[in-house]
């Protein structure tokens, strides 16, 4: 995905806004398709810790030895976190396609 | 009746405090480190399911603290785990800033309601060992912990309303029966583990607590990635821009009439969205009608395609497949006379009735290009005259009911009529 535009991008910086129809809906399509993929490794993640947590089976938390399950959570906590901070990253369209209220304000005007 | 309620909220703070001093003072001791351990982990993680609560619905926002009450009821003993859910729901509210008298009556009837609990538990299995779950012991305690908590409040809102609502007990909480039984069974099934090793409730709260956000995150997402694309397609084509501002009150109107018929808020903004993304691509990705294409074959092919290309469009577009169904259907009316599959009534997906019949009222409120901007009154008469045969008559109820509502004041309805009659007439046909 390509910046369209920065807010700290200078005057001389490459305008990359989208200038047909076809180009919008594909701009949109590809932040869409970016925040579901981050929102469905998040999604996965969540349900594989509490199925995890739930005594299911050998490898669940209540059946491992403490120092294991102790790994195994710490590790989920910290998978946990990386992939919140990659869906905070993609879940706000400006700051991946950048800025262009300049832009707006001129166009409504 | 004030001094009544006065008087019950007090006995319950007096009775909450009492039990939990008695229980304290019948307690060995010498409690050992364990449990107090997993006490204030369960205490903290009971304050935060107060403060971030799971959002269902509109108005519907679930503690998950059942879920908490029964693991404290299975791993901790009595007087600890009657303080552990007392203190943390004191915090979760005192946190929340509720009135003072407010926090200390939640926690005396969490205190009363777990210690009943805990003490069914404790009665029925003596023998029982923290890292394992006695099934017969822990339903009835989930059972009485549900009653005393829920019959304790019903008795405050009873003294408020000066009736005796504890006979309308069962239907007033039938829903909430579902939800507390599927947290007590996450309480439940999540006993061994957190017996065994009590900061594995952490890690459980983790993934509960991002699932909680992700919902209100995704819809934040979508108004962000809609006024991106708006801003963008107003930058392309300023001629676009009074179409898409027409779409906002539309969009607001859909919205509030939505969650006044009973839909949910995550549904009911995602209406919103859909009518912001039907005007988004009347505006920007459909060409003009009234341009270029006299022959009115074509633009009666044109407007049947219309209502499938919208759908695709939050479909593939903006990854919206939940709203496909409104804008697929959005043409329809309600005798079977619409377009492009002649559903009829019910048949009609309720986001598309309630889009429909909101886009008519806009219509009317615009001024057309053979006819002035109705007012509010005039145009509702329109819309009730038309229920039942182009629209749904609940929901030109719930409309009429949200306008009337939202104009308290004359200089109120005058400010709304003209910014309907400022907008062009296509935006507002697009809708219909």
């Amino acid at each position: 995905m390509q910046r369209i535009r920065s807010s700290s991008d200078g005057q001389g910086a490459p305008d990359r806004r989208p200038q047909t129809p076809a180009e919008l809906a594909a701009l949109v399509r590809e932040l869409s398709r970016r925040e579901r993929r981050a929102r469905l490794l998040l999604w996965i993640w969540a349900t594989a810790t509490l199925l995890w947590l739930m005594p299911l089976g050998p490898l669940s938390a209540a059946q491992l030895p403490v120092a294991a399950a102790f790994a195994v959570g710490g590790g989920s906590l910290v998978a946990g976190a990386v992939l919140i901070l990659l869906y905070r990253k993609y879940s706000h369209p400006r700051s991946s396609a950048g800025s262009t209220r300049r832009q707006e304000k001129a166009a409504r005007r | 009746m004030r001094g009544r309620l006065r008087c019950y909220v007090w006995g319950v703070i007096v009775a909450g405090a009492g039990v939990q001093f008695a229980l304290v003072a019948a307690a060995p001791a010498r409690l050992s480190s364990g449990p107090v351990a997993t006490a204030l982990l369960l205490t903290s993680l009971i304050a935060v399911a107060y403060v971030a609560p799971l959002t269902a619905g509109a108005k519907r926002r679930i503690i998950p603290d059942t879920a908490l009450h029964m693991l404290a009821i299975a791993t901790l003993p009595l007087p600890l785990c009657a303080a552990a859910g007392g203190v943390g729901a004191l915090l979760g509210n005192v946190y929340l800033r509720r009135p003072w008298f407010n926090s200390l009556f939640n926690a005396a009837q969490v205190v009363l309601s777990l210690g009943a609990a805990a003490g069914i538990y404790h009665a029925l299995a003596p023998a029982a060992k923290a890292d394992s779950v006695t099934l017969p012991a822990l339903l009835p305690a989930g059972a009485v912990l549900y009653l005393v908590s829920t019959v304790s409040v019903d008795g405050a809102m009873a003294i408020q309303r000066g009736r005796f609502a504890l006979r309308e007990w069962l239907p007033a909480h039938a829903t909430g029966m579902r939800t507390h039984a599927l947290l007590a069974a996450a309480g439940i099934v999540l006993t061994p583990a957190v017996a065994r090793a009590p900061w594995l409730a952490c890690i459980g709260a983790a993934p509960v607590l991002m699932l909680s956000r992700m919902l209100r995150a995704r819809l934040r997402f979508e108004g962000e990635l809609l006024e991106l694309a708006e801003a963008l397609a107003v930058a392309q084509n300023p001629g676009a821009g009074p179409a898409i501002e027409h779409g906002r009150p539309l969009s607001a109107l859909a919205a509030a009439v939505a969650l006044r018929y009973g839909m949910s808020e995550p549904d009911s903004r995602a209406l919103g969205f859909a009518v912001r993304i039907h005007q988004l691509h009347v505006a920007a990705f459909e060409p003009d009608g009234s341009e270029g294409d006299a022959e009115r074959g074509g633009r009666t092919a044109r407007r049947r395609r219309h209502p499938a290309a919208v759908a695709d469009f939050a479909t593939h577009v903006f990854g919206m497949p939940r709203v496909a169904d409104t804008l697929r259907f959005h043409h329809e009316r309600f005798d079977g006379r619409g377009e492009p599959f002649g559903l009829t009534g019910k048949d009609i997906p309720l986001g598309a009735r309630i889009f429909a019949t909101c886009a008519g009222y806009a219509r009317l409120r615009a001024s057309g290009e053979h006819r002035p901007a109705l007012a509010a009154e005039r145009a509702l008469l329109v819309l009730k005259a038309g229920a039942g045969t182009a629209w749904d008559p609940d929901v030109v109820g719930a409309l009429e009911a949200q306008v009337t509502s939202s104009q308290p004041s004359p200089a109120n309805g005058a400010r709304q009529h003209g910014r309907a009659a400022s907008a062009p007439r296509a935006a507002a046909e697009g809708g219909a």
